[in-house]
């Protein structure tokens, strides 16, 4: 006969309260073993301490949860503050760069010679575009090479082989008589001009313009063809980072060059 | 059965009910830890000031120091004022702006030269800004045929070319980038070469502009926003 609840007949030790670890089926008349068949799986103690660990657990994996979504909330984070570290080492480094007062000045007399030197090695290509023109567009190996020669103590070494040769020819310059074969006695309908204004860049370089202008111009108004633009570093009495570009016009009248 | 073989099972499961919670709970901690050190060396905040705002003053303050030697460099450099090249170079910025905004809202060449002649006496008789650049540039923009596209100045670089007295020159290159979802699909990037100078007053007293070619363009673009080894302007 199955027993009532609460029924436990002569053993009261056992506890009433059971868990879902005590034994299932039909419950027996306790007999010689029922303190070990009634007896619940697990005892009440370790009962408490794993519910106290799964509590934990779930609080663990809640409080994760949340933090996880704090950091989603701010991506970007890490990388901004990595960026934030490398501006700064930057702008300390721009800064360490900068030239102290007396070099600054005599760097400025350094950069319009330099600058000069430049313009004038520029416009000796242009002696070469007849040649340059007859050739399909390709250089005269020599004599470009002489002028890339002289170029190229004038500029940093990381700048590109096609800034030591000619940034800008003339397509007409094809029908200039060679004359003497100096530069001087080649008359192009163009010219490159330094433009240096001696002031210090935020780098500490001095900027430095070229422009390729029409030899025969109205007054007052040029047409710039071509343009140049760098920076002479005086530490390193060089010129580094240059940029060259042509206008709409420029190209129109440009004389291709095979590089 | 005796007692022992009975109580053996208990242990047994008691013993796994308290591994299964343990190793739950050491999982949970590990998330936990992992997920504090993820925002911790992401910059949350630590002794209440977070990592960001730290190194955000320390990059101001190095930029500080930057200006302070830059001053004084300018300073000691005969015949250049800086503080009226940053002017000039604010005015030649907006001169530069008005040629371009007139130039996309005005729907013929000859509307907008007569605006651009009526508002700048730079631009006068002759101004080759006037006769060739916008022209050129409203056909190349497509401002002749409707509306122009939108073009922000997304960058510029203006160099001090020439000081002679009071009279200064300067050499610009501005980029132009359409606005964002702009109707017109023909919108693209633009880079136009610009000189101007100043006279004492402060007017611009010349302005000549220049569009690049589209071999530049591309160039120009390839080089990245700065260009090769340049720099912004300031």
């Amino acid at each position: 006969m199955p027993a009532k609840n609460g029924d436990h007949g002569a053993d009261d030790a056992i506890p009433r309260h059971r868990t879902i670890f005590s034994s299932a089926g039909p419950r027996q008349e306790p007999g010689p073993d029922a303190v070990g068949a009634q007896a619940p799986l697990v005892s009440r103690r370790t009962l408490i301490i794993s519910a106290t660990m799964a509590a934990g657990a779930l609080a663990g994996f809640i409080l994760s949860a949340g933090v996880g979504d704090h950091a989603a909330r701010t991506p970007g984070r890490a990388e901004r503050t990595a960026g934030l570290r490398k501006r700064i080492a930057d702008v300390r480094a721009g800064t360490q760069s900068l030239p102290d007062i007396e070099q600054a000045q005599r760097g400025t007399v350094m950069a319009l010679s330099a600058a000069a030197r430049v313009a004038g090695l520029q416009n000796g290509f242009q002696r070469l575009t007849p040649r340059i023109a007859s050739g399909g567009g390709g250089l005269p190996r020599d004599e470009a090479d002489r002028i890339r020669r002289s170029l190229a103590p004038l500029f940093a070494p990381t700048v590109d082989r096609a800034t030591l040769g000619p940034w800008y020819l003339l397509a007409s310059d094809r029908h200039v008589p060679a004359g003497s074969g100096l530069t001087i006695g080649f008359d192009s309908g163009m010219e490159w001009e330094a433009r240096v204004a001696a002031t210090i860049g935020s780098d500490g370089r001095i900027p430095v313009v070229w422009l390729a202008l029409p030899t025969h111009q109205r007054e007052g108004q040029p047409t710039i063809l071509a343009w140049a633009a760098s920076g002479y570093d005086i530490r390193r009495s060089a010129f580094s980072g240059v940029e060259t570009g042509t206008t709409v016009a420029g190209e129109s009248l440009r004389q291709a060059v095979i590089r | 059965m005796t007692s022992a073989a009975r109580t053996a099972p208990r242990a047994a499961a008691g013993k796994l009910l308290l591994a299964a919670a343990g190793t739950a709970l050491a999982i949970s901690g590990l998330f936990l830890a992992s997920a504090l050190l993820d925002v911790t060396s992401a910059g949350a905040p630590v002794n209440g000031t977070s990592a960001v705002e730290s190194l955000e003053a320390e990059l101001a303050e190095a930029e500080a120091a930057h200006d302070d030697r830059l001053r004084a460099l300018d300073a000691s450099m005969p015949g250049a004022d800086g503080e009226r090249i940053d002017r000039d170079r604010a005015t030649g910025r907006a001169f530069l702006l008005s040629v371009i905004e007139t130039a996309s809202s005005t729907r013929s060449v000859p509307d907008a030269q007569r605006l651009l002649d009526a508002r700048h006496d730079a631009l006068g008789e002759g101004s080759q800004a006037l006769t060739e650049f916008l022209p050129e540039w409203m056909a190349a923009t497509g401002s002749v045929n409707g509306a122009g596209p939108v073009l922000l100045l997304s960058q510029v670089r203006i160099e001090a070319t020439e000081i002679r007295g009071q009279a200064y020159s300067y050499t610009g290159l501005a980029r132009l980038d359409p606005v964002e979802g702009a109707s017109n699909d023909a919108a693209r990037t633009e880079f136009v070469v610009f000189t101007f100078s100043t006279g004492q007053d402060g007017r611009v007293a010349s302005f000549e502009a220049y569009r690049a070619s589209p071999g530049t363009r591309e160039a120009l673009l390839a080089a990245g926003p700065a260009g090769p080894g340049q720099e912004a302007d300031r």
